[in-house]
């Protein structure tokens, strides 16, 4: 990866824990090198203030598109991850190409996270990555459990992800208020 | 990596399930490349038939130690990980330098891995690997249970516990065809 530029980047401060951040986008390169894709599509679910978009953008060349419910993220799209006018707007962009890199990091209950992940995945073909596995409970976060009930139906006979390969990155954070970050990666070829 | 030497060299087979073991060199390599780390010196706790020894020689340009309790495995260092004299070969081999590379893989009961953990981590800075992680999980009443040690380290990071704050926590793991998964701590 070409550090001068992801230190340079990282000045802008991403909503993201810098060793894991740096680790999963080494992941994705090697993936993108792996299967020689020059212009990778993210699509990335809950962009915050938009920060990862450089990264993707200017390490990979990607064709990023984000969907939020805030607009002060300016996301490409605007809007619940949930509502089905959402995903349309998604798919005219996509027009008919599957996602490279698909970022949850959405809504944190079960719940949501589970309809991103059951909406979302069939558009993906590459790598799923979810973010906040190791958030804890109080912060009302339950990534963690999602993570966990994935990789036990990837278990099950017949299951899809029963190929894919599990990884999970994840360090101890200093701050109080987000002391557990933690990004799973399903890496489906 | 080079990939095609990868192939070559996985036969014969290692003791590793592909997708797994081709990522774990894949990030070794790359950490090896960012810390400027030529000649790593790779130690590997339970070395089954030593056929891991080649990817790590030739693909890693490492110095290789394999310890096992089997002869038939042909290790460098013959003997139970525990016993102390073991230790004493290795550290005669080490020469005051310290382990780059840490490959866990000897018994999978819990307290041995925990013992291994305990006598060997000191004297590794860099990449501490344990080898199934996942087997056996969810079948009750085996012994082999390194998920419940690697289980046990990521609780104690997550509660910023002393001397595992540093530690970056990285899991590898592809259910069908072995159902093994790697762990790694990266210490740096």
């Amino acid at each position: 990866m070409n550090e001068k530029l992801y230190d340079k980047l990282m000045l802008h401060r991403p909503s993201q824990q810098q060793p894991e951040w740096h680790l999963f986008l080494q992941l994705c390169e090697w993936y993108l090198e792996k299967h020689k894709i020059e212009k990778p599509i993210v699509v990335e679910l809950g962009c915050l203030r938009s920060k990862q978009r450089r990264f993707y953008e200017q390490l990979f060349g990607a064709e990023y598109i984000s969907i939020d419910i805030r607009p002060n993220g300016n996301p490409t799209i605007l809007g619940n991850s949930h509502d089905p006018n959402v995903m349309k707007s998604l798919k005219k962009k996509l027009r008919g190409r599957l996602i490279d890199i698909l970022f949850i990091d959405a809504g944190h209950l079960y719940h949501e996270v589970k309809r991103d992940f059951e909406y979302y995945a069939p558009l993906c073909n590459g790598i799923i990555a979810v973010h906040d596995i190791e958030q804890p409970v109080k912060v009302r976060c339950d990534v963690k459990f999602f993570w966990h009930e994935l990789k036990e139906w990837s278990q099950r006979p017949r299951s899809k992800y029963g190929d894919a390969l599990f990884i999970s990155l994840h360090q101890y954070r200093y701050q109080t208020w987000e002391r557990r970050v933690g990004i799973g990666v399903i890496i489906q070829r | 990596m080079n990939i095609e030497l990868f192939n070559e060299l996985m036969t014969p087979k290692p003791f590793q399930f592909r997708p797994e073991w081709q990522l774990f060199l894949e990030l070794c390599e790359m950490y090896l490349i960012k810390h400027k780390i030529e000649n790593p010196i790779v130690v590997e706790l339970g070395c089954w038939r030593n056929r891991q020894k080649k990817f790590y020689e030739q693909i890693l340009n490492a110095e290789h130690y394999g310890i096992d309790i089997s002869a038939s495995h042909s290790p460098d260092i013959l003997g139970n990980t525990h016993d102390p004299k073991v230790m004493n070969s290795l550290k005669k081999k080490l020469k005051g330098r310290q382990i780059d590379i840490l490959f866990i893989d000897a018994s999978h009961d819990y307290g041995d891995v925990k013992k291994d953990f305990e006598l060997y981590s000191p004297l590794c800075d860099r990449i501490i690997a344990f080898h199934d992680i996942e087997s056996y999980r969810y079948l009750k009443g085996k012994k082999t249970r390194v998920w419940k040690f690697w289980d046990e380290l990521k609780r104690n990071v997550n509660k910023g516990v002393e001397g595992y704050r540093h530690l970056m926590l990285v899991s590898l793991h592809q259910h069908r065809g072995g159902n093994m998964g790697i762990g790694m701590v990266i210490k740096e």
